[in-house]
């Protein structure tokens, strides 16, 4: 099943380059060229592209197509890219800040960096590297907390065990202790992210993930009050169906659609699901 | 009035900082960023960046800015520009091939390559001994024209000689190409601007200290050229400010959207 579902994600986002150092795990790793991620205000596309040993990133307008800015970074960072249907992330929703990030390799003994660039002037303004493998999750709307997914390894690991780590983006601390789900907490956080959705105002990303053995499940989470839940949402569609699930956050409901089928609609206050 | 002093000024400070740069010449050179080579048609606009000793060239939709495609290319390779209004080239008028060039006067040799415009693959490379810039290409690439200095490196203003490669054989064709009514007249002047026709012909304009301005005709397809004197004693300042357009069998030359001089494609003649 699991193996299915993922071949049937990498046919969907053939069209998408993704270059992914934990395969299909939780984290689908990070992006180089398109689609970039699209500020809010939707001038501008940040894309990051391989060069030599180093990566450009650039500042594109979505009208010209026309590259405003550019910078050079050594070493390979790419945009982050939260779901396998293509949903890219990185950028805080008031536009002050661009997460790129590179995946750890290995194991064990990896690290994971990253490099919070001023999307204004594509400027570094601080470098951070963790020990371990994280894939990038979501950003606050102001851009000073990061999540991250801490991806589990070792010799038990399964590759779609992690947790939900929170960053202080201005110290690059960690915060300690994982995100959960107060309701469920001994819960295990596993899965693939399948799509996301996000509210208008960005405090909230919800995120659909499929899970081996089990039904699928939305991840809400609060990315200011650092909070999350986790809503379990039946929707009797086969893996290659779930593949194609799309979902979308509007004022008071989260809508998760197959094509024009609505298969359900969360209520974003109680969190339950019709 | 305001806008052409500007934009003289403009031209200038370019123009001597070119000049430091690669030892002046004719040829304003490779270009990085934008504006890049526009394909309307497509949609599409070609830019090259430099990161490290690496040319990412990338095709972008001008619509929604997504990279369409994108290549690496080892060492230092930009969109040639033609005029110094930022005139473009590089691309085919087929659309299906597209020149990079190295900074001339960088090195003892200036690299060119030739890429599908489809795919960003290499298809040739040259490379010549000496410095060299890029002019112009044939409607279907397999023609280019390029710009040879021929003055002592670091000399400005030097002269030039116009040359034809083709991208078939890999190799030049002898000789330069002339205007064969006055085949020792010596190449000098800086292109202002530039206007091309279907059939593949690109007329520069082409200002010179002191002397008249011309028009150089060059017809990419038949390898033949034309020096056009234009009616103006001197070349002065506005002619920076100059655009032309083709218009059926007629250049015109145009300052402040009014046509100052029209010149018959066929004869030559400027009115």
């Amino acid at each position: 099943m699991k193996r299915a579902l993922v071949l049937g994600l990498l046919v969907a986002g053939a069209s998408i380059l993704v270059a992914s150092a934990t395969g299909a795990g939780p984290s689908p790793g990070i992006a180089f060229g398109s689609p970039g991620v699209v500020s809010h205000d939707g001038k501008f596309r940040y894309v990051a592209m391989r060069a030599g040993r180093g990566t450009l990133v650039e500042a594109v307008t979505t009208r010209g197509g026309v590259i405003r800015r550019s910078r050079f970074l050594k070493g390979w960072y790419g945009v982050p890219m939260v779901a396998y249907d293509g949903t890219t992330g990185g950028l805080a929703r008031n536009g002050k800040e661009l997460i790129l990030y590179s995946p750890g390799r290995g194991a064990t003994h990896s690290k994971t960096r990253f490099v919070v660039l001023d999307p204004r002037t594509l400027r570094v303004r601080s470098r951070l590297t963790l020990n371990g493998n994280f894939g990038f999750d979501a950003l606050s709307p102001d851009g000073s907390l990061m999540y991250l997914l801490e991806l589990k390894t070792g010799p038990n690991a399964t590759g779609l065990d992690y947790a939900v780590r929170a960053l202080d983006v201005n110290t690059g601390a960690l915060l300690p202790g994982a995100i959960v789900d107060r309701r469920e907490p001994d819960e295990k956080m596993t899965g693939i992210p399948l799509t996301r959705g996000g509210s208008g105002d960005a405090s909230w990303a919800y995120t659909l993930y499929s899970r081996d053995g089990k039904g699928p499940f939305v991840h809400a989470l609060h990315s200011t009050a650092r909070e999350a839940f986790c809503i379990d949402v039946p929707l009797h569609v086969t893996g290659e169906q779930l593949s194609r699930v799309r979902m979308r956050a509007g004022p008071g409901k989260v809508i998760i659609r197959l094509g024009r089928r609505t298969l359900a609609t969360i209520d974003t206050k109680t969190f339950e699901v019709r | 009035m305001r806008r052409a002093l500007a934009l003289t000024f403009v031209l200038a400070a370019a123009w001597a900082a070119v000049a430091a740069a690669d030892g002046g010449g004719p040829s304003p050179g490779p270009t990085w960023g934008p504006p890049g080579v526009l394909d309307a048609g497509s949609g599409t606009r070609y830019v090259a960046l430099v990161g490290g000793n690496t040319t990412v060239v990338e095709a972008v939709a001008t619509r929604g800015g997504k990279v369409l495609r994108w290549t690496s290319l080892h060492g230092m390779l930009g969109f040639p520009m033609v005029a110094w209004d930022g005139s473009m080239g590089g691309m085919s008028r087929d659309r299906e091939h597209l020149v990079l060039a190295s900074p001339q006067g960088a090195a003892r040799w200036t690299r060119f390559v030739l890429l599908d415009a489809a795919t960003l693959k290499v298809l040739a490379h040259a490379r010549l001994r000496g410095s060299w810039a890029f002019d112009a290409l044939s409607p279907t690439g397999s023609l280019m024209y390029l710009i040879q200095y021929l003055g002592s490196r670091g000399s400005v203003n030097q002269p030039y000689a116009v040359r034809a490669f083709s991208w078939d054989t890999g190799r030049l064709y002898a000789g330069a190409i002339v205007d064969r009514r006055e085949p020792d007249e010596k190449m000098n002047g800086q292109p202002v601007t530039r206007a091309g026709s279907p059939s593949g012909w690109a007329y520069t304009l082409y200002s010179r200290n002191g002397e008249r301005p011309f028009v150089h005709a060059l017809d990419t397809t038949h390898r033949r050229a034309f020096c056009v004197d234009l009616p103006w004693r001197n070349s002065p300042n506005w002619i920076a400010v100059v655009k032309m357009r083709v218009r059926g069998g007629t250049l015109e030359l145009r300052r402040d959207r009014r046509t100052i001089a029209r010149m018959d494609r066929k004869t030559l003649d400027v009115r």
